[in-house]
């Protein structure tokens, strides 16, 4: 298993800058100080909450947003240190999936030149006809008609704009692919479609996905492993049997059974988090999740735990998971628990 | 159930556009909701799932859309015959709303107390400080902490999850006998979300008002309600308790929606999925709606909707094939 | 099992096609159930006839005086009467059709085509190049237009060009701020991103992604203008600024009939009634332009 990309405490802090025009701006830390290898091949998923900094750690890797500190190694490269038209050529082997259908598509592009466009910007298949007979060729990939590729986005629908979506994304045979919620957009019975496609896609051409997402359900689907973000940290990360199956953060264990499912009284038990997620420009001190914890202690709110590794593959940041040295006496699955009545 | 339903939708067809010649989007649905009682209303985008609820509410403007057919029956009266003022009486003392989106529902210019207090003021209630402690008592009951000190706080001083606290805060203020909740968690977080649904279990509980709650998340209506209505391209395919629906749907819709979703603890390398695309509600005029996605359809399911037969336990689902292999009854012959 | 047999191929008639948005389908969307919009295109389409075969259509030459035939009423041989030099009204109105609608699309044309190379830049690179362009938009916006006009017209002249120069700059940062703000919003469309990650260089973004699409509210005010400009030149050759004798136009056929208003109303009456047609004309079609290219509207 070799390491496609791997990112070394990379951060992004945006805004605080405030000058005469825009006047005093709130710092905020959006990533802090992710480390992450990601192997040829696999799926890691990123889960979390909405500005948990999920979405910009995928654009840092991509280097879509320049990190503020940190690096990130693509193919034994350095991506950061590259000159904008070696990024360029970079972009060929790393590509973006966004979320929002409807918006990723240039509404007076046809299909056929949204999905031709990358081909023709590196020179990849200069003739326009060959180019249509590749265009043709993708969109079949994805599954759609070949025929409709003189079309305007607006005559697809959600799910096929994604197809679209995904068939400019796969168009130069990139090594890495960032998936940013790319079925949240979509009918519950349209997002089959699109996993699918997605995993047959990565059988067929070996793609390496980083698949951000916020259901959980779907991830535990797709993912070979799991990373899971609070407040612009990875809190826990592994393969996702043991994160499901055995969660140590207790951020993870909410998360997890916070999840509705469309199951009979399979859980009982349910944690309740209390509160909100504080503001990124306002991280609490020491753990970030002290705040909503249900086991957090003293040492919580002063030292920040590190990732530590807990099981084979499988890291947490938090001072009472299984091989660390503090014990907190009480099992982090005993934590305060709200006994759920079953409707 | 017991004695009359609180809320009854008979053959309710709802059309928008010009008289007579609109599209129809919501087509003969009925179902019932007893007093306290919880009932789900699932449905993906197109469904008619929120335009039923608009028309319960008769919040539908005339020039757009109406109820073309059937009526709306509140503890036995019909809501369609009633004058604007008397209408406008029922909405939030009878019957009360929340939206996805709390912020649009929620004026950003008056304090969170005072709107509740507004709310209160129109129903009736003429005591300014019982409207106060009122308002303060229903913010305690959602989980704002320091009620009191909150009643002067705006709208943009909560963050998503609490304003949904105060939506609900507002809706349950008068004590209706109705809370309809329209995707009332969709917009926030899972934690989050788990948070607020285990408040409406809570405000059920202690209120007894009976909630529909609408929603595109079967995960999410499986947490509360009792018994769930499947809506699909403005047609109700499906009703059954949610035990029924979770084991033995018997719409293939509701089967294709269950099988979609990857299932805890299933190791399958695939997803089940329902092909095509969902048709906006009205596009598909003959027929059953589902038919051109449906893995099992005849000829017949593209020429005649099928009634609503009657499967066992109550369950009842609108399909030729599968009401024929279980050998359920067509309510419309037994009625 | 390829990718493309295991997933389902959506059927044609998935797809709802609309017809793709053409110049012929915006037209369409803009008369649609407006009357008003067919009748205002009517009138400039009139007027552009008017003013191409102005030397066909014109009974008189427009510039030919009479003195025995000044101030008359209208009359057969002089449909709308004469003005205060004997020449025939009806044809000055004719010829001065051209010069007011010249000024009308030329004007707000360049000032367009210089606005939104001026917006889209400052919009899309931001910073300094911004700073430095907005300061110079607020700057020309902070002067009422016609005080503008005035000012340069004083400093340049009169004569054709200088006036379509004149209007031109007044209304340059009109253009420039819409498209600023268009580019704006543009920028943090994901489709922008999506280019981004698929390498594409900056100057082909803008003519690519950026321009087609902040173009709707450009043509729009690029319509409404069109009126402004000919009330504009109107008013700057009221002021003897503008078209210069004994060339017609609207504007100046007015100041000429002020001389002589209760002897003979014609000339400010028929010149002001024009330009309150053609005016009129172009903000309809302005608004219907708007109407039609607004993609929320559109069904």
């Amino acid at each position: 298993m070799s390491v496609l990309l791997q990112a070394d405490g990379v951060g992004k802090t945006f805004g605080g800058r405030g000058n005469f025009f825009s006047g005093y701006s709130d710092e905020v830390r959006a990533v802090d100080g992710v480390n992450l290898a990601i192997a040829r091949g696999e799926t890691l998923a990123l889960v979390g909450e909405s500005g948990c900094g999920k979405s910009t750690l995928g654009r840092l890797l991509l280097r879509l947003i320049e990190p503020t500190d940190g690096t990130v190694t693509f193919e034994n490269q350095d991506i950061a240190s590259l000159s904008s038209p070696e990024m360029r050529s970079m972009r060929k082997k790393m590509q973006i999936i966004f979320q929002d259908p409807y918006g990723s598509l240039s509404p007076r592009r046809t299909i056929g030149q949204i999905i031709g466009e990358p081909l023709e910007v590196f020179g990849v298949v200069n003739n326009r006809r060959a180019r249509r007979e590749r265009v043709a060729e993708l969109l079949q990939k994805v599954g759609l008609p070949p025929e409709t590729m003189d079309r305007l986005p607006r005559q697809f629908s959600g799910g096929q704009r994604q197809r679209v979506g995904i068939a400019r994304a796969i168009a130069l045979n990139p090594a890495f692919i960032v998936a940013d919620e790319p079925v949240s957009a979509l009918d519950v019975s349209v997002q089959a479609q699109i996993i699918n496609l997605m995993q047959d896609l990565q059988r067929d051409e070996g793609f390496t996905y980083l698949f951000i997402a916020h259901d959980l359900a779907i991830v535990r689907h797709i993912a070979d492993r799991v990373a899971v973000m609070y407040l612009g940290r990875i809190v826990e990360i592994g393969p996702k049997r043991q994160v499901y199956e055995a969660p140590q953060h207790p951020y993870t264990q909410a998360l997890l059974s916070a999840a509705p499912e469309p199951e009979i009284q399979t859980r009982s038990r349910r944690i309740i988090l209390e509160g909100d997620v504080p503001s990124p420009s306002a991280v609490p001190p020491g753990c970030s999740f002290h705040t909503r914890c249900p086991i957090a202690r003293d040492i919580c709110r002063k030292e920040r735990p590190p990732l530590a590794k807990v099981a084979p593959g499988q890291n947490a940041a938090c001072h009472f998971s299984a091989p660390n040295p503090i014990k907190a006496g009480i099992a982090p699955t005993a934590a305060k628990t709200t006994q759920s009545e079953t409707a | 159930m017991t004695g009359a339903p609180l809320l009854e939708l008979h053959d309710v067809s709802i059309e928008f556009g010009s008289p007579g010649r609109g599209l129809t989007v919501v087509e003969s649905v009925s179902f019932a909701i007893g007093a306290g009682e919880t009932v789900g209303l699932v449905g993906e985008s197109g469904s008619g799932k929120s335009v039923t609820s608009l028309a319960i509410m008769r919040l539908i403007p005339g020039l757009v859309g109406r109820v073309a057919k059937g009526d709306i029956l509140f503890e036995g009266k019909s809501l369609l015959a009633l004058s604007e003022p008397e209408m406008v009486d029922v909405r939030g003392r009878e019957m009360a709303m929340i939206f996805q989106e709390p912020m649009s529902s929620l004026n950003p210019v008056m304090s969170i107390g005072d709107q509740i207090a507004e709310a209160l003021m129109l129903h009736g209630w003429s005591d300014r400080k019982a409207r106060h402690a009122r308002a303060v008592e229903m913010l305690r009951l959602v989980g704002i902490p320091n009620p009191e000190g909150r009643f002067k706080a705006y709208p943009h001083e909560f963050s998503g999850g609490m304003r949904q606290r105060v939506m609900i805060a507002m809706a349950v203020a008068c004590n209706p006998q109705l809370l309809i909740a329209d995707e009332p968690t969709t917009a926030l977080d899972v934690t989050i979300q788990a948070q607020v649904l285990e408040l409406m279990k809570k405000v059920r509980q202690e209120t007894g008002t009976a909630i529909l709650l609408i929603s595109h998340d079967l995960g999410v209506i499986a947490d509360i309600c009792k018994r769930v209505v499947v809506m699909y391209a403005g047609r109700m395919v499906e009703e059954a308790d949610i035990a029924s629906i979770l084991r033995t749907p018997a719409h293939p819709y509701t089967q294709g929606l269950l099988k979609s979703v990857p299932q805890r603890g299933s190791q399958s390398e695939r997803l089940y999925q329902i092909a095509g695309s969902v048709p906006m509600a009205g596009a598909i005029k003959r027929g059953c709606p589902f038919h051109p996605r449906c893995p099992m359809a005849e000829a017949r399911c593209s020429d005649v909707m099928p009634p609503m037969f009657r499967f066992a336990d109550g369950q009842r689902a609108a399909c030729w094939v599968t009401a024929e292999r279980a050998g359920a009854l067509d309510t419309a012959v037994v009625a | 099992m390829s990718a493309a047999d295991s997933t389902t191929a959506p059927t044609k008639a998935d797809i709802v096609p609309p017809p793709p948005p053409s110049a012929l389908t915006t037209l369409h969307l803009m008369v649609e159930g407006r009357p008003a919009t067919v009748a205002a295109l009517a009138v400039i389409a009139l007027f552009v006839l008017l003013g191409v075969f102005a030397p066909l259509i014109a009974p008189h030459d427009p510039l030919t005086q009479s003195v025995l035939n000044v101030n008359q009423a209208p009359s057969a041989e002089h449909l709308l009467g004469t003005d205060q030099f004997g020449r025939d009204l009806l044809s000055r109105l004719i010829h001065g059709s051209r010069n007011s609608l010249i000024f009308g699309f030329v004007s707000p044309f360049l000032a367009a085509l210089i606005g939104t190379t001026l917006g889209v830049t400052a919009g899309f690179f931001g910073g300094f190049v911004d700073r430095v362009i907005s300061r110079i938009i607020d700057l020309l916006l902070a002067f009422p237009e016609l005080l503008l006009a005035i000012l340069i017209a004083a400093a340049l002249g009169g004569g054709f060009w200088n006036v379509v120069a004149v209007l031109t700059i007044a209304y340059t940062p009109g253009f420039a701020r819409v498209a600023r703000a268009s580019t704006l919003a543009v920028k943090e469309e994901p489709y922008i991103e999506a280019a981004i990650a698929i390498g594409v260089r900056r100057p082909l973004m803008i003519i690519r992604h950026v321009i087609p699409n902040i173009a709707a509210p450009v043509v729009v005010l690029m319509a409404l203008w069109a009126g402004s400009a000919i009330r504009l030149e109107a008013s700057l050759s009221f002021l003897g600024i503008g078209t210069q004798p004994p060339n017609p136009s609207w504007g100046n056929i007015i100041r000429d009939g002020l001389n002589n208003l209760f002897g003979s109303p014609w000339p400010v009456i028929g010149a002001g009634f024009l330009i309150t047609l053609v005016v009129l004309s172009f903000n309809l079609i302005g608004d219907a332009l708007r109407d039609a290219l607004d993609p929320d509207t559109k069904t």
